[in-house]
């Protein structure tokens, strides 16, 4: 199949807002596409060039993106920028300015890019590291881009920014595939959330149908969508939510981190589904002495603890630890990390997700063997009686920790689910997970560092990013330094002070109240925002959207006893 | 295994015309003769080379595959005289260069340094000219005086390379009589051009110049192919050059 085919479906995705004449057209699509590309076209349609469970970065920069445009279509840098500043986006830019090419090299005369040939091309480019890397992936870009026609210039671009805007993120997808397929819905979901891979499932509906989607599950190495709890506002409503009964445990104030081990071999991933096996040695160590299984999947919470005191040292220490590269063993004796499995998805060749809660625990007891403080299975009651639950909430809030997850006895285990079977009770007051879309310099002392920043959430309707405050109180300066070394690889353009970024960096926010504001383009500002943390386990896709934020404003009327208008 | 004898001239032109377009090449050592197509690293300009085992003095290989830094055997080819006999050997990842009392001993590069040839565009071209080397030489040199680029092109049958700087031209204008041979491959007779970076036609035409007779393909908008045979006869190469498009 040529890109420009999968590029029509893009320009008639975007045409259409309706969900189902989205999926309607997928699914017809879908029909026409060989085995060989529905696998890509399946990924490339949610956004991403690989699997989501797939490491795997094409590690490509807005700046190189820039530098590739302005060479072919002959113009400065600068225009490039001044033109993203009007669209707002990359791949519209290069669709714009790549109407007329200057520079061509043989690549414009070679036959139309295929998907196949794109997605080959992109897993080169993940794969060249090292020593001049930049300039070799800008060239391959360059030759790509010289190859397409504007419109597939916007859609390649998008794919390579991970920015596509055709309102196709996996649920539309999903649906697609069962349609075109003739599976039910459900089985999709099921299989994509296990896999992680919608690819490989959209494959497998195509060629083995209802009873190939059932054969599909995880796998110990591939990482899994982690399970996700919602809020509830204290023990009551938490033992309502379960039925009166349930098992409740510590909400540690850690990292989440999936432990994976295939006979002698491990591997740790973070939320975000990085790999961070090479970043935590002290916890493969516990691993490998603790965890007597020939292989297993366990959902656990990294803790960081105070070697002196054997306190529990606050989550973002726990995140420099994971966040550094370098510095492994040194970091590793400073902040100790310990582990707290709270879960076990998978043991000795069979997936536990379909067990019920109370079994699985049973189980993973029994494949945790406690080792001093290093790991062991987190602390777990089952309570019916509110007080008691209160009693295990103040002991826990008491040794540091943030509060105590509640878990239906009987739930299976949900990967990438947000839902009432799991939910959370925490201390701490609202506070929102935004991107920082733009940053400023400071100046004075802290001229040089970036230290004033742009927030936005996910507008998913519109598949923008909301802006709804700025925020610059409530880091330390070393967090200020830290945000500044993050931020200047995703500064896409610099006017003044002020730098335009990828949308990657995500911070939570705290904040008095939500205001109706005409000055952000959400059409709500954050008062008095300040910085709690940077969630670095957090990436774009996990930032809160503008419908919670709309939520929340509403809420605050209700606590109030006031009303919205 | 690869073992050949070749005469000092024909090894040095050879690599010339390769290193115009890339410093390290992938070879193929066939049963017939040598052959490379190697691109730059900007895929903006390709090579095509062949040399047959006629040329050799002696050859004999085992046919294989080897990527060789092109630089560094220029470098040592040096100080070769054009008329010594060099003999050459490959085996075992290393290549022996033999001549006079001299021997070197340089190592290939490994096969993953150029992962695989480039393909070869599929360009059909307007019109096919042979003029002399000596005579393309000097109009690119005569281009470089006014202008970064340079416009190859036909009206009809008469061929005409242009320049075009900010305030100063160029043109030079070879009609059917002044040139070897032209011809109309689109069997039309409107005016065609294509617009050229000169950085790399400076250094493809010191190898050309060389060369009595050169081939040049061209048309509207697309690569320019530039063919020459060298060795008497036994030899022949053509570089491929992307376009630039000419701002209207």
């Amino acid at each position: 199949m040529y890109f420009a085919e999968l590029a029509s479906l893009f320009d008639e995705l975007t045409a259409y807002s309706s969900r189902l004449k989205k999926t309607d057209i997928i699914a017809d699509f879908l029909t026409r596409a060989s085995e060989d590309d529905i696998e890509i076209v399946c990924t490339f349609l949610t956004g991403r060039i690989f699997p989501a469970w797939d490491t795997r970065d094409i590690g490509v920069a807005g700046k190189t993106l820039v530098k590739v445009i302005a060479n072919i279509s002959g113009k400065s840098s600068e225009d490039v920028i001044e033109s993203y500043r009007d669209t707002g986006h990359l791949g519209i830019t290069a669709e714009r300015l790549l109407e007329k090419k200057v520079a061509m090299s043989l690549a414009a005369f070679e036959e139309d890019l295929t998907v196949v040939e794109l997605y080959r091309q992109f897993e080169e480019m993940a794969a060249t590291t090292g020593k001049g890397s930049a300039q070799k992936k800008q060239r391959m870009l360059a030759n790509l881009l010289s190859r397409t026609e504007p419109r597939e210039a916007n859609y390649l671009v998008s794919l390579a920014m991970r920015n596509l805007l055709i309102g196709s993120k996996e649920g539309v997808t999903e649906d697609a595939v069962a349609q075109s397929f003739g599976v039910p819905p459900d089985a999709v979901r099921r299989a994509w959330m296990l896999t992680n891979d919608i690819g490989l499932v959209a494959r497998i509906a195509k060629t083995e149908g209802f009873s190939g989607l059932r054969a599909l599950g995880i796998e110990p190495m591939r990482p899994v969508r982690p399970m996700l709890a919602q809020n509830v506002a204290g023990a009551s409503e938490a033992l309502d939510v379960m039925g009166g009964r349930a098992a409740f445990e510590t909400k540690y104030d850690g990292a989440r981190i999936q432990v994976h081990k295939v006979g002698p071999d491990i591997k740790l991933f973070s939320r975000k589904m990085e790999d961070l096996t090479e970043a935590l040695p002290d916890i493969r160590v516990a691993v490998k002495e603790s965890i007597h299984a020939d292989s297993v999947i366990l959902d656990c919470e990294a803790i960081a603890v105070d070697n002196r005191t054997g306190k529990v040292i606050p989550f973002q220490n726990v995140l420099n630890r994971i966040r550094r590269k370098y510095k492994v063993r040194e970091l590793s004796h400073q902040i100790p990390m310990q582990l707290r499995p709270f879960d076990i998805l998978y043991l000795n060749g069979d997936s536990l997700v379909d067990l019920p809660f109370v079994e699985r625990r049973a189980l993973l007891e029994k494949t945790v063997v406690p080792l001093d403080g290093r790991c062991k299975p987190s602390e777990f009651k089952i309570l019916d009686d509110p007080e008691a639950v209160a009693a295990f909430f103040t002991q826990s809030i008491d040794a540091g920790h943030e509060g105590l997850m509640a878990k239906d006895l009987n739930a299976d285990y949900s990967p990438g689910i947000r839902g009432r079977k799991m939910v959370k009770l925490k201390e701490t007051l609202e506070s929102l997970d935004l991107v920082v879309i733009a940053a400023e310099y400071g100046h004075g002392r802290k001229a040089g560092w970036i230290t004033s920043y742009e927030l936005a959430a996910r507008d998913e309707d519109n598949e923008q990013w909301a802006p709804v405050g700025r925020v610059s109180s409530g880091a330390s300066d070393e967090q200020l330094k830290e945000l500044t070394e993050e931020i200047k690889p995703l500064i896409i353009s610099e006017h003044g002070r002020t730098v335009d970024l990828e949308p990657q960096i995500v911070l939570e926010v705290k904040f008095n109240e939500i205001q109706k504001s005409p000055n952000y383009a959400s059409g709500y500002a954050l008062r008095f925002p300040r910085i709690v943390r940077i969630r670095e386990d957090k990436g774009p896709d996990d930032a809160e959207t503008l419908e919670r934020v709309e939520a929340l404003y509403r809420l605050q009327f209700k606590l109030k006893g006031a009303t919205s208008t | 295994m690869f073992k050949a004898d070749i005469l000092g001239e024909t090894l040095k032109d050879g690599i010339e015309a390769l290193t115009i377009i890339v410093d390290e090449a992938r070879v193929h050592l066939g049963k017939d003769g040598v052959y490379a197509r190697n691109a730059d690293p900007s895929y903006v300009a390709m090579v095509q080379f062949e040399l047959s085992a006629k040329a050799f003095e002696n050859y004999e290989t085992d046919e294989e595959v080897v990527t060789l830094d092109l630089k560094k055997m220029q470098d040592i080819l040096e100080l070769a005289n054009r008329t010594d006999v060099i003999q050459m050997a490959i085996d075992d990842n290393r290549m022996a260069l033999s001549f006079g009392d001299l021997k070197y001993t340089i190592a290939l590069l490994s096969p993953y340094s150029i992962k695989k040839e480039p393909k070869v565009p599929k360009v059909e071209s307007a019109a096919h000219v042979v003029i002399t080397g000596k005579e393309f030489r000097w109009a690119v040199k005569a281009a470089g005086k006014v202008s970064d680029n340079i416009a190859l092109g036909c009206a009809n049958t008469d061929f005409f390379m242009e320049a075009l700087g900010d305030a100063d031209t160029m043109r030079l204008e070879l009609s059917k009589d002044q040139l070897v041979d032209v011809s109309r491959t689109d069997g039309k007779s409107d005016e065609v051009r294509s617009l050229f970076s000169l950085e790399f036609l400076i250094e493809m035409s010191k190898a050309v110049g060389k060369a009595s007779e050169v081939s040049l393909d061209i048309g509207k908008n697309i690569p320019l192919k530039v063919g020459f045979d060298f060795a008497d006869g036994n030899g022949s190469v053509s570089y491929l050059l992307a376009p630039r498009i000419e701002q209207e």
